[in-house]
C-alpha cells in the first residue's frame, strides 16, 4: 500500500511539474490528466472509490476536455522561447522558493493532526463511500450542498453574460 | 391498486433460481487468500486473456456484421469472397491493416499522434473488464460500476481530441472538435438516464443492478420512467458513439474522415476497433440496466415456458440481447439521415436534457413512494 | 441519521426571501418586454431587500440556530446582514440611471447583486468554514461578473480579468488554509476549532499557524489590506461605478465580518500575531493615503482611500477588544454609507459627461440644479470620509482610536491620526474643485438636463447623506446595537 502511494504520489507531483514545464499547452493539459489519474489512485487507496471515479469523470472527462477545446480553438502554438529571467521573474522565483522551503520546513517539524473524525478508512469501507457521502450531503451538509446550486446558477448567468452575442 | 397487484404476479414472476455472482477477480483474491499462488496468477491471466479475447472476437464479428448488414440493407450481398459468405473478411482486413505502412504526417505531433489510438482503445478495454456477461463471466465487479463506466468512456473524448489536434490537419481538428462537443453534450443525458436506473435499483454495482431485476426487467417494472430513460439513453449513446444519425464528426462528405483522417495501418485499426467495441459496450449497458442483463426471459405463470427459458445459459441470454441492440444501432445507421449541427445541439440541450431532468425527478418520486413493482 | 426540520429554515428566512426575489427578477426579465429600461427589476429587488430587512428585524434578539448549529441568526450576523442589504438598496438606487446611460443592458445585474448579498449573508451567519467558503464564493463570483458587465469597455474587461484571476488565487489560499485547519483540529466548525485552539500548546502545531495565516491572506484579498491590495485601484476604476461602490462597502464589510468571526472570538490574544498585524495596519493606512494623494482620477483616489479606511479598521482588528469590535461594526456601516455616497455621486453624469478626473469636477457646483444638490452631497461624503465632527466618519474614527488608546496602542493611534491628516488634502481637493474652480470650456455646454433616473439616484444619495449625519449626531442607538451584537459573539 505504502509503496503504491509513493509511486502514485511521485508520478502525480512529476506530472504536475510537467504542467508547468511543458511548452506546449496540449502537453500541459495531458500532464494534468496524468496527475488527476494518480490522485484518483490515491483516493482508491483511501477506500473512497466514489471520489476517485468522480475525480476522473469530472476533471479528466469534462474539465480537461474543455481545456483542450479552448486550447485547440484558440490554436495556441508554443512560442518556442523559454522563460526570460529578468529581474521581476527572479524576485518572484526567489520568493516562491523561500516560501516553498518555509512550508516544507513546517511539514518536517512536529505536526500534530487533530482528532480523527468518525470517518476513518475502516468506517468508510464498512459503509461504502457512496452511502456515507450521500448521507452527509443530505444530512449534515445539506445547506452548503444546496447553496452550491446558487453558486452554479450565478456562474451560469455569468457565462451567459460574457458569451451573449447580441448586446442589446 | 388492483392493476399494481395484477401486473407483477401475472407477467413478471420471480426467477426460481437466484444467481450468485462470482467474478474472476474474486476467484483470484480468494485463491490469494488460500496462498494458492498458481491459482492467483492463473485467474489473473484468465482475466487478461478473457478481456483480450473478447476484444478480438468482438472486433472481428462486429465489423463483419456491419458490412454484411450494410450490404443487405442496400440490396447488395456485402463481402462474399473470403471464406463462406465472406466470413473471414474481417480477419483478412485485420491482417491487411497490420501489414500496412504506418504513416505519420510530417508536421504531426509525433508523441500524441501515436499515443491517441492507444488511449482510445484503453478506454474501451477498461470498460470491458467490468461488464457482467454472465454470473461467472465478469472480470471485476466494482461497487461503483455505473459511474466507472461513465468515467472511463469519457476518456475516449480525450483520445479523439488529441488525435484530431496532433494530426495537424484541418479536417481532423474539425472532426475532433465536433466529436468532443457532441460527446460532452450527450454524456449529460446518458448519465441522467443511468442515474434513473441507479435510483430504481438502489445500487451502482452492475451485478446488483441485474440482481434487482430478478423479478422482472426494469423496462417493465418502472412504469414510464424506465422507458423514457431507455429511449434517452439509446439516443444519447448513439450520439456518443458518433454513429448515424449523429455522425457529423466523421461526415465523409465534409470532413473526409474526421479525426482519424491522418491515421493508417494499425493505429487506424485501433480507432476502428475501439469504435466497434464501444458499440458493444453501449448495447451491453442497455441490456444490463434495462433488460435484465443475463436474466432469462420469464413470463409469470407459464411454468413450462419458463423452465425452457431457464435452460439457456445466462451468457447466451446476454449475448443475444446485446446482439439485438447492436443490430438496432446498425439499423439506425442505414435508416436515418444525418442531423445538422444545430439540430444536434438543440435536440440535446432543449429536448433530451429537460426530459432527463423531469424523468429523474419522477424516478425519485417513484422510488420514494415505492410505486414501482 | 439526523434530518433537517422546518425550524432549521427560520434563521435563513431573509436569505430565502432574497433568493426567491432574485429568481423572480430573473423570470420577470425573461417574460417581460425586451425594450426600454423598465423599473420592474430594480423595484422588485428593492422590495425584496426591504422585506428581508423586515424579516431580519423580526429575527433580532431571537438567537436562533439551525442546520445542526452551523447557522446562527445572532445579533452580530443580523446587524451585518442589515448593513449589506442597506448597501444593496443604495446601490440599486444609484445603478438604474447608470445602467441606462452606459448601455449596460443586463437586467441580470440586479439578480447578481441579490445573490451576492445572499452569499455575504450565508457567510456571516455561518459557523462552518465550509459554508463560509461557499458564501464567499457566491459573493465573489457575482462581483466578478458585475465588474465585467460593460463588455465593450476595455478598462472594464481588464478590471474583470484582474479581479477574477487574483480572486481565484486568493480563494486557493483560503481553501488551503481551511483544509490545514481541518487537519489540525479535526473540524470545520468554528466553535469546535476555537475550543481546540484554546487548549494549551495548540499553537505549537505548525499546521494551525500556517492555516490561520492562509485564511487571513484569503480574506485579506477580499478586504484589500496592504500586501494584497494591488487589484483594488484597477478594479474599482474599471468597474461600473455603482459596482465599485457596492464592492468597497458591502464586500469589505463582509470580509471584516468573517475576519472577526474567525479571528477575534476566542483565539487567545497572545496568538494573534500582533506584531505582524500592526505592521499590516500601518502599511494599509499609509499606502492607501499616500497613493490616494497622488491620483488624478477620482475613482482611483476613492479606491486608495478605501484601502486606507480598511487600514483604520485593521487597527481595531489589532486591538481586538470588545470596544474595538463594536467600532469595527460601526465603522463598516459608516464607511458603507459614505463610500457608497461618494461613488454614487460620481456615477451621475454632468452634462452628458462622466466625471473621471479632478478637472472634470471644476465648476461642478454651479453647473445646474442636479449638480448643485450633488455637490452638497459630495461635500458631505468627503467631510465624513475625512472624519469631521457631526458626521459618521468622525464617530467611527473616534471609537477606533479610543479603543486603541484604551488598550495601550498609543503609537498606532498616533500613526492613524497622522494618516487622517494626510487624507485631508485629497478629500478637500474634491470640494475645492467643485466649488472654487472655473469650468473649462463652459460656453459649449448644452442646457443641463435632469432625468428622472438620476433623480432616483439623488433621492438615494440624500437618504445616505441623512444617514451619515444622523449617525454622526446620534450615534448612540447604533452603537448600542453594535455592543449587543458583540456580546452575542464573545465566547
Amino acid at each position: 500500500m505504502l509503496l503504491t502511494f509513493y509511486i502514485l504520489g511521485t508520478v502525480s507531483v512529476l506530472s504536475a511539474l510537467g504542467v508547468l514545464v511543458c511548452r506546449s499547452p496540449v502537453y500541459s493539459a495531458m500532464s494534468l490528466v496524468c496527475s488527476f489519474f494518480c490522485l484518483g489512485g490515491i483516493y482508491i487507496l483511501m477506500n473512497v472509490e466514489f471520489v476517485a471515479v468522480i475525480q476522473i469523470l469530472v476533471y479528466a472527462g469534462a474539465i480537461l476536455v474543455l481545456f483542450l477545446f479552448v486550447i485547440m480553438l484558440l490554436n495556441i502554438v508554443p512560442t518556442g522561447e523559454s522563460v526570460r529571467f529578468n529581474l521581476p521573474v527572479l524576485i518572484a522565483f526567489g520568493i516562491a522558493v523561500g516560501l516553498f522551503a518555509q512550508i516544507s520546513g513546517l511539514f518536517l517539524g512536529d505536526i500534530q493532526f487533530g482528532p480523527k473524525d468518525v470517518y476513518t478508512a475502516e468506517a468508510i469501507s464498512e459503509e461504502g463511500s457512496i452511502g456515507l457521502i450521500g448521507r452527509l450531503l443530505y444530512g449534515e451538509f445539506v445547506l452548503p450542498f444546496e447553496a452550491i446550486s446558487i453558486l452554479l446558477l450565478v456562474a451560469v448567468i455569468g457565462a451567459v453574460i460574457i458569451g451573449k452575442r447580441r448586446l442589446n | 391498486m388492483d392493476m399494481l397487484d395484477f401486473f407483477p404476479s401475472s407477467i413478471l414472476q420471480a426467477a426460481d433460481t437466484s444467481w450468485q455472482t462470482v467474478t474472476i477477480a474474486q476467484r483470484a483474491s480468494s485463491a490469494f487468500r488460500d496462498h494458492d499462488l498458481s491459482g492467483t496468477i492463473g485467474y489473473l491471466l484468465l482475466g487478461l486473456l478473457f478481456t483480450a479475447g473478447l476484444l478480438t472476437v468482438l472486433g472481428l464479428v462486429l465489423i463483419y456484421a456491419e458490412r454484411k448488414l450494410a450490404g443487405h440493407f442496400q440490396c447488395r450481398l456485402g463481402p462474399m469472397r473470403v471464406g463462406w459468405h465472406g466470413i473471414l473478411q474481417s480477419a483478412a482486413d485485420g491482417l491487411k491493416l497490420l501489414l500496412k505502412e504506418d504513416i505519420v504526417p510530417e508536421n504531426a505531433d509525433k508523441l500524441l499522434h501515436l499515443g491517441a489510438p492507444v488511449l482510445s482503445l484503453m478506454a474501451t478495454v477498461l470498460t470491458l473488464a467490468i461488464l457482467p456477461l454472465s454470473p461467472t463471466l465478469q472480470v471485476v465487479d466494482l461497487n461503483i460500476g455505473v459511474i466507472y463506466v461513465t468515467a472511463v468512456t469519457s476518456l475516449g473524448v480525450l483520445a479523439i481530441l488529441i488525435a484530431g489536434w496532433s494530426s495537424n490537419n484541418k479536417w481532423s481538428l474539425l472532426g475532433a472538435m465536433r466529436a468532443g462537443a457532441q460527446i460532452i453534450s450527450y454524456e449529460l443525458s446518458a448519465t441522467l438516464s443511468l442515474l434513473v436506473m441507479v435510483l430504481l435499483s438502489g445500487s451502482l454495482q452492475l451485478s446488483e443492478i441485474i440482481q434487482s431485476q430478478s423479478d422482472g426487467w426494469w423496462i417493465w417494472k418502472s412504469h414510464l420512467v424506465g422507458v423514457i430513460a431507455f429511449v434517452t439513453f439509446l439516443i444519447s449513446t448513439t450520439a456518443e458513439l458518433n454513429r448515424t444519425p449523429f455522425d457529423l464528426p466523421e461526415g465523409e462528405s465534409e470532413l473526409t474522415g474526421g479525426f482519424h483522417t491522418e491515421y493508417s495501418g494499425l493505429r487506424f485499426a485501433f480507432f476502428f476497433l475501439a469504435e466497434f467495441v464501444n458499440m458493444f459496450v453501449a448495447s451491453a449497458l442497455i441490456v444490463t440496466l434495462f433488460f435484465g442483463g443475463w436474466m432469462p426471459f420469464y413470463i409469470g405463470g407459464w411454468d413450462g415456458f419458463n423452465s425452457i427459458m431457464g435452460l439457456i445459459p445466462p451468457g447466451i441470454w446476454f449475448a443475444g440481447k446485446s446482439a439485438f441492440f447492436i443490430f438496432l444501432l446498425m439499423w439506425f445507421r442505414w435508416t436515418f439521415p444525418r442531423l445538422r449541427i444545430d439540430q444536434l445541439m438543440s435536440l440535446e440541450w432543449k429536448i433530451l436534457l429537460p426530459v432527463g431532468f423531469i424523468n429523474i425527478f419522477l424516478a425519485a418520486l417513484i422510488v420514494l413512494f415505492e410505486w414501482h413493482f | 441519521m439526523t434530518f433537517v426540520t422546518i425550524s432549521d429554515f427560520i434563521p435563513i428566512v431573509p436569505e430565502l426571501i432574497l433568493v426567491l426575489t432574485a429568481l423572480l427578477v430573473l423570470l420577470v426579465d425573461l417574460v417581460g418586454t425586451q425594450t426600454g429600461y423598465k423599473m420592474t427589476s430594480p423595484l422588485l429587488a428593492i422590495g425584496g431587500l426591504c422585506v428581508a430587512v423586515f424579516a431580519e428585524i423580526q429575527l433580532f434578539g431571537g438567537n436562533r440556530v439551525g442546520f445542526f448549529d452551523t447557522i446562527v441568526a445572532d445579533q452580530y450576523s443580523i446587524l451585518f446582514e442589515i448593513i449589506y442589504m442597506v448597501t444593496g438598496i443604495i446601490t440599486i438606487t444609484i445603478s438604474w440611471h447608470y445602467i441606462a446611460e452606459n448601455n449596460m443592458n443586463f437586467r441580470e445585474y440586479y439578480v447578481l447583486m441579490l445573490f451576492s448579498i445572499v452569499g455575504m449573508m450565508l457567510m456571516t451567519s455561518s459557523l462552518d468554514l465550509l459554508m463560509i467558503f461557499i458564501g464567499l464564493e457566491i459573493m465573489s463570483i457575482s462581483s466578478y461578473i458585475m465588474v465585467g458587465m460593460m463588455r465593450r469597455v476595455v478598462t472594464a474587461n481588464e478590471a474583470a480579468l484582474k479581479y477574477l484571476l487574483l480572486g481565484a488565487f486568493s480563494t486557493g489560499f483560503l481553501l488551503y488554509g481551511i483544509s490545514l485547519i481541518y487537519g489540525a483540529t479535526g473540524s470545520t466548525q468554528l466553535p469546535a476549532i476555537i475550543e481546540h485552539l484554546q487548549q494549551a500548546g495548540a499553537f505549537e502545531n505548525p499546521l494551525v499557524g500556517f492555516g490561520l495565516a492562509l485564511l487571513i491572506i484569503g480574506v485579506g484579498f477580499k478586504v484589500a489590506i496592504v500586501p494584497f491590495h494591488m487589484w483594488t485601484p484597477d478594479v474599482y476604476t474599471g468597474a461600473p461605478t455603482p459596482v465599485a461602490a457596492f464592492m468597497s462597502a458591502a464586500v469589505k464589510a463582509a470580509g471584516f465580518a468573517i475576519l472577526i468571526r474567525i479571528f477575534l472570538t476566542g483565539i487567545p490574544h497572545a496568538e494573534r500575531w500582533d506584531n505582524m498585524m500592526w505592521v499590516i495596519a500601518i502599511l494599509t493606512m499609509t499606502v492607501g493615503n499616500v497613493m490616494a494623494l497622488r491620483q488624478n482620477n477620482i475613482k482611483r483616489m476613492l479606491a486608495y482611500s478605501s484601502i486606507a479606511h480598511a487600514g483604520y479598521v485593521m487597527v481595531a482588528v489589532v486591538v481586538g477588544s470588545e470596544a474595538a469590535i463594536t467600532s469595527i461594526i460601526y465603522y463598516s456601516f459608516a464607511y458603507a454609507l459614505m463610500g457608497m455616497g461618494a461613488f454614487g455621486v460620481l456615477s451621475i453624469r454632468s452634462n452628458g459627461k462622466t466625471i473621471e478626473t479632478y478637472e472634470d469636477l471644476a465648476g461642478y457646483a454651479h453647473a445646474g440644479p442636479t449638480e448643485q444638490v450633488a455637490a452638497v452631497l459630495m461635500s458631505t461624503f468627503m467631510l465624513s470620509l475625512l472624519g469631521l465632527p457631526l458626521t459618521a466618519g468622525f464617530i467611527g474614527k473616534f471609537q477606533i482610536f479610543y479603543a486603541a488608546l484604551d488598550e495601550g496602542w498609543f503609537w498606532l493611534t498616533v500613526i492613524a491620526a497622522m494618516n487622517s491628516v494626510i487624507s485631508l488634502f485629497y478629500y478637500l481637493r474634491v470640494i475645492v474643485f467643485m466649488y472654487m474652480k472655473e469650468r473649462i470650456g463652459a460656453q459649449q455646454e448644452k442646457e443641463s438636463q435632469t432625468s428622472v433616473s438620476s433623480l432616483f439616484a439623488i433621492t438615494g444619495l440624500l437618504a445616505t447623506a441623512a444617514g451619515i449625519v444622523y449617525l454622526g449626531i446620534f450615534p448612540n442607538d447604533f452603537v448600542q446595537l453594535a455592543q449587543l451584537s458583540v456580546t452575542a459573539i464573545s465566547f
